[in-house]
């Protein structure tokens, strides 16, 4: 793999910073989701300031838990270009039915033999921008989308390739909404990995 | 049938994709819609075949339906809906495959049995379908070591209050009156329903100008005349704020094209026309002759309306609409919010311009700010609102540099006003309540909700005298509230200077 000069090496992200940018994005994003949507109560969320914005967080130890250790499992997965996307689903308790789904699709750009650039092209002041501006979207989304009138979960599925190993991971049915309306939100590239993102929900 | 034709006709296989695509597109038209199942239990082999046909080509429908947003450098935050190919239906009734005007020009051209028509098949997403990565080879992986936890059964979703429109704060008794009714109700024709615009305001000679679309028109608010101030030029040109100086003799006008027009009121024309901005101009402030403009672009300019060379310095901060401009009353400091959520506060002096580089950023706001006034007793106090999906008041305290309070007021914030009498704090609110409340400060009870508009306010405006509001709603109308009358019998040598129109020298001795 060409490597750029010591000064691009120095402004331009490398796949392991690709990777944590993503993972990073998508961790404040569901926190910013299950905030935003009202999944769980404002009070079990802590304000905290990220890419210049304020994000609120979980604080209850369980969705910490549950986070502090699939993400480690995504940056592997992500490392390897195994994960094709993330949905995150929000479902009704009792029914279990999926009643809003987010989804991340992920890219890898490809060098031309096929393998997975390892030295991207992209300021990282850029891609912050780019993933503020989702994020800002996702927390605008709250003004369409309808309001999720039960009390709700959220079920994370990740889509991989068939040789995708990983320990406390099972399969499992994807989940699919019933006339889904979907919208797509902006879309970031770290130049190296591109993360598109859609939300999907019941159109009544 | 399909199966037939497979078997007997192995060497001609390509034709005969062309032609079993055919039968079966037929076929389609015949059976029930939404009895696929059958259909495809029939065709058997070349199911997958036509599978992927009708997959491919349903695919390019929804990739050419809805399009990949472009991304331009101020364009809206708020995702555009767009409308996939399944709203309101049920996948299973869109018929799969092609369309029956494509079906009946094949049969019209099948002509020779051993060359057959080919126009019904997509080849090329054929191939791309059968060469590229199966996806049912795909795995779906949950995490099953943890469980995901569940709010508790009682719980209810804080973002109700967006949805029902009823509101829930309970009303403090007040001691004084307030009138629960507009005490005069002005059409608006044509008034554009844009949050982030100010289309509305009041000037300290009691004059109100309202922007409808392309014209001003002036309100005499003392004698009640509506005059057309101005009309502007260009077939999707609009106004798109207006803002009177201090002394109110001249009225600043934004439009869409970028341009600030200068005009006097009293002679009723125009003064100069300032270019400057890349798109709209939404919000504009004065701070003696230097008037501050704040565009789409997310830049604010300052203008000095007295050379030539008008822009002075332009402030970066805001990556997308200015939405809000607001000057403290002593020229301190300058207030902006935009619809990238924040609120920057540029330190500045009376008559010049502001630093380049912001004093505070605030980002706590979860929405567009719009509404914003400052303090009129304790200069250094801002109180910002936020969009939808905030609906807060926020007080920001300049000196600590941070949020000192919020009120949560259930709905959008389009304006906010203080009110120095009663040490109170009038908003204007948008979805989904549609109302006016006035606030105690520093209690943070609410004391009024004064209800009216059939629409959501857009803007907000002050008397001079601080005695009344205007509010210009998406209803079309314009709504005068006399809420801060002043109680005759209570301090009566106040209330008397208050009454009077105040001069320009009244208005500055009282930014202390």
């Amino acid at each position: 793999m060409a490597a750029g000069t010591a000064q691009e090496t120095q402004n331009f992200v490398t796949l392991k910073g690709s990777v944590e940018l993503i993972v990073d994005f998508f961790n404040y994003s569901l926190n910013s989701i299950l905030y935003q949507r009202g999944v769980f109560p404002e009070e079990s969320f802590i304000p905290t300031q990220h890419y210049g914005l304020t994000m609120y967080m979980s604080k209850m130890p369980e969705i910490k838990k549950y986070t502090d250790e699939i993400l480690p499992h995504l940056k592997k997965w992500l490392t390897e270009g195994k994960i094709k996307k993330l949905v995150l689903a929000l479902c009704d308790v009792n029914s279990k039915e999926p009643l809003e789904c987010w989804e991340f699709r992920i890219l890898a750009e490809e060098t031309p033999t096929g393998e997975i650039k390892q030295q991207g092209t992209k300021p990282l002041k850029d891609i912050q921008q780019e993933i503020r501006n989702v994020l800002r979207q996702i927390t605008a989304c709250v003004t369409f989308l309808p309001l999720l009138d039960c009390v709700c979960s959220f079920d994370l599925q990740v889509h991989t390739k068939k040789d995708t190993q990983g320990e406390g991971w099972g399969d499992v049915q994807p989940l699919s909404i019933q006339n889904a309306q979907e919208v797509q939100l902006r879309s970031f590239s770290t130049s190296i990995q591109n993360v598109h993102t859609f939300v999907s929900y019941k159109s009544v | 049938m399909a199966q037939f034709s497979i078997e007997n006709r192995m060497r001609a296989i390509t034709m005969n994709l062309s032609e079993v695509n055919l039968m079966s597109s037929k076929k389609e038209n015949q059976i029930s819609k939404n009895d696929q199942s059958t259909k495809l239990g029939k065709s058997l082999c070349n199911g997958s075949i036509n599978m992927s046909l009708n997959c491919s080509t349903n695919s390019q429908s929804v990739a050419t339906k809805t399009p990949k947003r472009t991304e331009t450098s101020f364009s809206n935050k708020t995702p555009k809906m767009t409308q996939g190919p399944t709203l309101g239906k049920p996948n299973s009734w869109k018929s799969p495959g092609m369309g029956g005007g494509a079906i009946r020009k094949a049969q019209n051209i099948l002509g020779d049995r051993m060359v057959p028509s080919r126009s019904t098949t997509d080849f090329e997403a054929a191939h791309h379908k059968m060469t590229s990565e199966d996806p049912s080879g795909d795995r779906v992986l949950s995490y099953q070591t943890v469980q995901i936890p569940k709010p508790q059964e009682a719980y209810i979703n804080h973002q109700k209050a967006l949805y029902s429109a009823s509101s829930s704060t309970q009303k403090k008794p007040s001691t004084r009156f307030i009138p629960n009714t507009a005490d005069r109700v002005l059409d608006a024709p044509a008034m554009m329903n844009d949050y982030y615009l100010n289309l509305l305001d009041w000037s300290q000679t009691n004059f109100i100008s309202v922007a409808l679309d392309k014209q001003v028109y002036l309100w005499n608010a003392a004698s009640g005349d509506i005059q057309e101030l101005m009309e502007c030029e260009g077939d999707d040109n609009y106004i798109s704020s207006v803002q009177f100086t201090q002394d109110g003799s001249y009225l600043a006008i934004g439009l869409n094209t970028g341009c600030v027009e200068l005009w006097d009121i009293q002679q009723q024309r125009r003064l100069r026309t300032m270019a400057g901005h890349a798109a709209r101009v939404g919000v504009l402030a004065w701070n003696e002759h230097v008037l501050s403009s704040g565009s789409r672009s997310g830049l604010i300019f300052h203008h000095d309306v007295r050379i030539p060379q008008h822009l002075v310095a332009s402030l970066e901060g805001h990556t997308q609409e200015v939405c809000s401009l607001k000057w403290s009353g002593d020229h301190r400091f300058l207030a902006s919010g935009g619809n990238d959520n924040l609120v920057h506060v540029w330190e500045g002096t009376s008559g010049q311009i502001t630093r380049n580089t912001p004093l505070h950023v605030f980002n706590q706001h979860q929405a567009a700010v719009k509404g914003m006034a400052w303090c009129p007793w304790q200069n250094r106090l801002l109180a910002t609102g936020g969009g939808t999906n905030d609906r807060s008041i926020k007080l920001w305290n300049m000196n600590i540099g941070d949020c000192v309070d919020t009120i949560d007021t259930k709905s959008q914030v389009s304006g906010i006003f203080w009110n120095s009498e009663y040490q109170e704090i009038i908003s204007s609110h948008g979805f989904p309540n549609h109302t006016l409340q006035i606030w105690k400060y520093p209690t943070k009870a609410k004391v009024a909700e004064l209800t009216g508009h059939d629409e959501r306010i857009l803007h907000l405006a002050m008397s001079p005298g601080e005695t009344a509001v205007m509010s210009a709603g998406a209803d079309e109308t314009l709504r005068l509230w006399n809420c801060f009358q002043t109680d005759p019998n209570k301090k009566k040598g106040i209330a008397g200077r208050r009454n009077e129109p105040r001069s320009a020298l009244d208005a500055m001795s009282n930014f202390r």
